[in-house]
């Protein structure tokens, strides 16, 4: 029993950071005019070149089989560059694609050569082996398909026309955001059962740990640097203790992201559970997180020349995936948890 | 990163749950002197019957057992609703882990086997009426005369001291007065003449700690637990086992008191006197969160003893997990009161315990360190931030 990152994990954290942080560093979208935010097409093809998209995709589709362990650590090094929510899209895609035996259309998602878009319900709109109702794209440019997911499976419909790459920015700016309507549309892949909804909420909560890792050490840094008074900010206890409860509320969400990985990986029957949680919790700690580092910044922290107001619009953004907090609340209270598997318990309660 | 248990390990789960299900003993005293002759009784059984001391080197009565196999005996001890190591408490949890550390060979082959068997309660005196958070302001004086330190000082907020017969002392046995050197960590016996026990009631009405007067009180040399005047890296050292895995049993019981709660709620009336209270959105909303935080907390745990089995001398990481532990505990006791009611105004039947237990919550974030103290220490030794 080991839940740490290993030394062979270290090497998949180490080359994903590099590559992010080389190429797509947070910085690169602060002080961006909203309406010339880079086209998230050309960061998602120099990604796809080098494997990523296609990591957790099995050998036929062109990728690596990584399990969800390995995924969450690339996926955090995501939410720590904003990188383009559209990895999401051609990752979930690719897998839903791989599942239902079409293993080219998978394959050209993990590289990037073919585009998908994430599809978010409006209340009412229904997803299934058809979708029906209002949807919200997210970076819909050069899409072939937009994939969706909910409990009951995952789907990809097919889009009638290509986007050109013009950007609708959504209130989180850096994602473009195009409004459809979607009359009974049959899907062209459908993978049904639980499964898919709870990898892709994994992912999401795991970009969702790197917002929480990514603004903790904004801030540790700011707060070592900043001098007021004649004194680092970081020696006062009023910035010292907010640094504090980042990084705790960090480690929390980290460790717990892990062992929900571990409990997907392995079929444990509390990984529904240990999701759900991680998936709710991810986002109230990103959003704290983010708004602290703003305040811990102070007025230049409120500025758009950093890029500390896009990891609060993201985490308010990608707390919107993968079903509502009431939703995954409500499945946590339903499903066993890692406690109520033995009788015992309430045996002796 | 994984959690495979090894063929021996899983054994092991099998015959900790077959024994602890036909062993554990329930009804503990709410009352904390009836609860004395209860848990010593219960660490008396555990250590005639070879689980005593899980970790613990096998010389002096442990069974020299991995940190894994710790672990396995905390989850199965909570899940067959084992009691609390209550007054066993500081002997088990920092005393036994200090000696096993730093302790000589004789002071480890008298005291170990005693506290394994159930036999020596322990108590803290480390904090001063001038040396709360400040805790290297402590002022207590140990003048050494032969063979032996000359106590003079008093301690405070000693839990159990009344019931005690040995405590963890931290005196000044030389310097300025001040400061981290020139003091001594001291195994002091609670029998010796010069002490004087003042029980503290508390906000419960039970007398929690105590205040400890020491009038000249002779105790030998050879009960300093390592260096003279060197005893601040060993009192660091059992603050580090009390921050990190010495409340692993603690964190467990947490999801036990959730489910109990969860079940509460759907039995008792909500708001509106039809539904249960577990219908109401804001109550399943806390609830719900409460058992995703204690999957946070058991993750962290985790966690701790994989970093354990890695590096076994316990960092600051601990502290991150008391903070959220300790947080955590008076959230989940806010939720039982809570779901009271007007029920909370009685103390009559079931209402009287989650009272209790709520009112005992709010010492969380001050023990041990308060929650202050302890985000300085997560500021500044684990993020590097300036003092």
């Amino acid at each position: 029993m080991d839940i740490l990152i290993s030394p062979d994990q270290e090497l998949i954290v180490d080359s994903i950071e590099t590559f992010l942080a080389e190429q797509f560093p947070a910085s690169r979208l602060a002080g961006r005019d909203e309406k010339s935010m880079p086209c998230a097409n050309d960061q998602l093809a120099s990604l796809g070149e080098m494997g990523w998209l296609a990591s957790g995709l099995g050998e036929a589709a062109g990728g690596m089989g990584l399990g969800m362990v390995d995924q969450i650590l690339i996926f955090r090094a995501y939410g720590r560059h904003l990188a383009p929510i559209a990895v999401l899209a051609n990752v979930i895609a690719a897998d839903v694609a791989a599942r239902a035996s079409m293993p080219d259309v998978a394959a050209g998602l993990g590289r990037s050569t073919m585009r998908a878009c994430l599809a978010v319900p409006l209340p009412r709109s229904k997803i299934g082996p058809t979708a029906d109702g209002e949807f919200l794209l997210l970076d819909s440019h050069d899409a072939a398909f937009a994939a969706m997911v909910c409990p009951d499976g995952a789907g990809l419909v097919a889009l009638d026309r290509r986007r050109p790459c013009t950007h609708n920015p959504g209130s989180d700016e850096t994602v473009s955001v195009e409004r459809v309507r979607f009359e009974d549309i049959g899907v062209i892949a459908w993978t049904d059962g639980p499964a898919a909804d709870l990898r892709s909420n994994l992912l999401v909560a795991a970009m969702l740990v790197g917002i929480c890792e990514a603004t903790r050490d904004m801030s540790i840094e700011y707060a070592k640097t900043r001098v007021q008074f004649g004194k680092p900010i970081g020696s006062f206890q009023a910035i010292k203790h907010k640094c504090a409860d980042m990084a705790v509320q960090t480690e929390a969400i980290e460790q717990l992201l892990s062992f929900a990985a571990i409990c997907q990986d392995t079929g444990r029957h509390d990984a529904a559970f240990q999701t759900s949680s991680v998936r709710l919790l991810s986002a109230d700690y990103a959003i704290a997180n983010a708004s602290a580092n703003i305040q811990v910044h102070g007025a230049i922290g409120f500025t758009a020349e950093l890029p500390a107001h896009l990891f609060l619009k993201r985490a308010h953004l990608l707390a919107q995936l993968g079903g509502s907090r009431r939703h995954h609340q409500s499945a946590i209270l339903a499903l066993p948890s890692a406690q109520s598997q033995s009788d015992e318990l309430r045996l002796h309660s | 990163m994984n959690f495979d248990f090894t063929p021996d390990e899983a054994l092991f789960r099998e015959e900790v749950r077959d024994w602890l299900r036909s062993n554990v003993p329930h009804g503990r005293p709410e009352n904390e002197a009836e609860a004395l002759d209860f848990d010593r009784a219960w660490q008396a059984r555990q250590f005639s019957e070879g689980w005593a001391g899980i970790s613990w080197p096998m010389e002096y009565g442990g069974r020299g057992l991995s940190l894994v196999q710790q672990l396995i005996w905390f989850e199965e001890y909570a899940l067959a609703g084992g009691p609390p190591l209550g007054h066993l408490f500081v002997a088990l949890s920092h005393a036994g882990p200090t000696l096993i550390a730093r302790g000589d060979e004789s002071q480890k082959a008298f005291h170990l086997p005693q506290i394994l068997k159930g036999e020596a309660i322990w108590c803290q005196g480390f904090s001063e009426p001038g040396a709360g958070s400040d805790l290297a302001n402590l002022q207590t004086r140990a003048d050494i005369d032969g063979d032996h330190l000359v106590v003079n000082g008093s301690k405070i907020w000693s839990s159990r001291a009344q019931y005690a017969v040995y405590q963890e002392l931290l005196v000044r046995t030389s310097g300025s007065g001040r400061g981290h050197a020139g003091i001594s960590w001291v195994i002091g016996d609670m029998r010796l003449p010069g002490i004087t026990v003042r029980p503290i009631k508390c906000i419960d009405g039970q007398p929690h700690f105590c205040e400890v007067f020491f009038d000249d009180v002779r105790i030998p040399l050879a009960n300093v637990v390592g260096e003279i005047d060197k005893g601040w890296s060993v009192a660091m050292a059992t603050l580090g086992f009390e921050r990190g895995t010495a409340t692993l049993a603690e964190q467990i019981h947490m999801s036990h008191v959730v489910e109990q709660l969860i079940d509460r709620a759907k039995s008792l009336p909500g708001w509106d006197g039809h539904r249960p209270a577990f219908e109401d959105d804001e109550i399943a909303s806390r609830l719900a969160t409460l058992r995703a935080e204690v999957a946070a907390l058991r993750a962290m745990s985790y966690a701790a003893i994989s970093r354990g089995l890695r590096a076994p001398v316990p960092g600051a990481e601990g502290t991150l997990i008391a903070l959220y532990n300790t947080e955590l505990m008076q959230r989940i006791y806010r939720m039982g009161i809570d779901l009271l009611g007007a029920e909370l105004l009685s103390q009559d039947g079931h209402a009287k315990s989650w009272i209790r237990k709520y009112h005992e919550s709010i010492k969380q974030t001050i023990a041990g360190g308060t929650a202050e103290i302890r985000r300085n220490i997560v500021g500044e030794r684990l993020l590097g931030l300036p003092k």
